[in-house]
């Protein structure tokens, strides 16, 4: 694939060691925790492929590959969508965070291209996350999402950055996490990962979100996705 | 986590080396065997269907890869701009901070500016030269006199120089420093400036650049270090450093050799290839534009070659005839090119960095 650049294992572990360690330190470096996922999680991947493939809506995506950004998607359409539909509580929920699907660093040093298209769609898919959690962009948000992530895809970003979050929070934050956000994100990271599983998607991967804006954004979350809790906050 | 602010950085460098990336698909030239630093090389990258070969443009070649001439300025700009904010870091992490021996070396001891000279610091970026070169001239001979003008053709660069001698040097706002911009293959035509930008916002409090064209046989000293291997046509850049210069002035180059030793080449080579464009990744969010670097300095042709360059431009070097005599004559480190043994350069680190020097007569 067009952005590929071949690595030797060692040197995809001296990145993974230069990553985590950049990211520790500056933690406003996107690019190096992407980093820290792409080489570190190749292992994951072909598994998350195959969930994919179990169901229609993976496999559709894995043969389009589609790419989630603002130039593919029509913000503006979203917005006009109406209250209740999926469409419109991601365009709401961008515009409360005051983010957009900005473009994401391409995927780089993963050796097989449908793997690396799994590890792209897994960065781009990264704000739905935050959406089914209805967490905002802060540092507690973005650490109860990745601990969501770990609960349900179980990289090994993930697990680094849900161990590496709490360090940078306040102590109230942290108390939240430990004692109810955490368990939260963790019941309801397995929950989602059952539910996708009964409904033949494997993972929430395995969502063609590119066409559900129109469904009923309450029902999708609880019946199909499994998110039988609201979060506590 | 700052969103907006991840991205902007990552944008900024990491997401501009469309016409790498572009370019990186199109062809595989030069040597293939030596370029994919990976185990498997997957399909755009082995079979290079060379584009740019079909038209009648003659080319040039851009690290390994071959690209019409007309393009090569504005991908090294690319390049440059990309680095410019991290390229000190980067130079650390690269050589281990031994550039800095090298630099010191090459100002204090090979050229010794001193008697308030005219200098011209050519791909001057940071200012790492230029400041040597005015701090060598005031401690060792207590000349206020000397002036450097750097120059450089890459707006970014320069401002990131201006930005640095406006924090660590006492030089800003003396007329010891000049800025300009430049084409060094034609210092005498005037440069179109760019625009400002507000890339960064300490940027904002610069004064503008200018270009000015360079007259003829203006310079006591002509300096490049480490840019003369970026310049498309080497033999024009020799040729305007004779023109500026004045009779008796001396052109001096430092620049990355080939490392005569070959079990220290390969592993120079492995280090090179294998380990900097991952440590550019890390610390400059570009990996694209340091493999273009060593890609680079693979390219530069060897020392004796180079020094052919600088005769053929009608410099006089240390090596050949009279040039150890002539040298010492014009002033530039008494014994020292005695010493050197008769050589057109001197390798630096076992020829990681080799330092040329020419007179004109």
């Amino acid at each position: 694939y067009s952005t590929h650049i071949p690595l030797y294992a060692w040197q995809k572990a001296l990145l993974t060691f230069g990553s985590s360690l950049a990211s520790l330190l500056n933690p406003a470096r996107g690019d190096m925790i992407a980093l820290l996922s792409e080489v570190s999680g190749e292992r994951y991947l072909p598994r998350l492929r195959d969930e994919m493939l179990k169901g229609d809506e993976g496999r559709r995506l894995l043969w389009e590959r589609p790419s989630l950004n603002t130039k593919t998607v029509d913000m503006g359409a979203l917005q006009r969508m109406e209250r209740g539909t999926t469409g419109r509580a991601y365009a709401d929920w961008l515009e409360w965070c005051r983010v957009g699907p900005d473009t994401r660093a391409k995927v780089q040093y993963i050796s097989d291209p449908e793997c690396a298209y799994v590890m792209q769609r897994y960065r781009e898919c990264h704000d739905f996350f935050h959406l089914v959690c209805s967490m905002p962009v802060s540092s507690l948000g973005e650490t109860v999402v990745k601990i969501f992530e770990a609960a349900h895809f179980g990289l090994p970003v993930a697990y680094l950055s849900s161990i590496a979050g709490p360090l940078r929070l306040s102590s109230e934050e942290r108390k939240l996490l430990v004692t109810q956000l955490g368990p939260w994100a963790v019941r309801m990271g397995k929950a989602t990962k059952l539910q996708a599983e009964r409904r033949g998607r494997g993972s929430l991967l395995g969502v063609y979100w590119e066409k559900r804006w129109g469904e009923d954004w309450e029902h999708f979350r609880k019946v199909e996705l499994g998110m039988y809790e609201d979060p506590p906050v | 986590m700052l969103r907006t602010g991840a991205s902007s950085l990552g944008r900024s460098l990491r997401l501009s080396p469309s016409p790498l990336q572009a370019a990186r698909c199109y062809s595989n030239g030069g040597a293939t065997g030596e370029s994919s630093p990976g185990p498997s090389s997957s399909s755009s990258r082995s079979g290079g269907n060379s584009s740019s070969s079909s038209n009648n443009d003659p080319e040039t070649h851009f690290g390994f890869q071959s690209v019409p001439e007309a393009l090569k300025e504005s991908m090294v700009g690319g390049v440059f701009s990309s680095v410019s904010s991290s390229y000190d870091v980067m130079n650390d992490a690269m050589s281990l901070g031994i550039h800095r021996l090298w630099k010191n070396h090459f100002v204090s001891t090979v050229l010794d500016p001193r008697g308030g000279i005219n200098c011209l610091d050519v791909a001057g970026g940071t200012g790492d030269i230029a400041l040597r070169i005015l701090d060598h001239a005031r401690t060792a001979h207590a000349d206020r006199e000397t002036r450097v003008s750097m120059l450089d053709i890459n707006a970014d660069m320069l401002r990131e120089g201006m930005v640095r001698c406006k924090r660590e040097s006492m030089y800003w706002g003396t007329d010891q420093l000049g800025f300009q911009l430049g084409n060094a293959e034609r210092l005498g035509e005037r440069m179109v400036v760019p625009p400002p930008t507000s890339k960064k916002a300490i940027y904002r409090q610069l004064p503008e650049l200018k270009s000015e064209p360079v007259p003829d046989s203006s310079v006591d000293l002509y300096t490049i270090a480490f840019g003369i291997r970026n310049c498309t046509h080497i033999d024009q850049v020799l040729k305007e450093a004779y023109r500026v210069l004045k009779p008796g002035g001396v052109f001096g180059c430092l620049e990355f050799g080939k490392v005569g030793n070959p079990y220290f080449a390969e592993l120079y080579r492995q280090y090179s290839f294998r380990i900097l464009p991952s440590l550019g990744h890390l610390l400059a969010s570009d990996s694209a534009s340091y493999q273009y670097l060593v890609e680079s300095i693979e390219r530069f042709p060897s020392q004796p070659d180079f020094a052919q360059m600088i005769r053929e431009a009608g410099f006089c070097t240390p090596g050949v005839g009279q040039g150890s005599q002539i040298i010492e004559e014009a002033g530039l480190g008494q014994e020292y090119w005695a010493k050197a043994g008769g050589k057109d350069w001197e390798d630096l680190s076992g020829g990681i960095a080799s330092i040329w020097v020419g007179v004109k007569l």
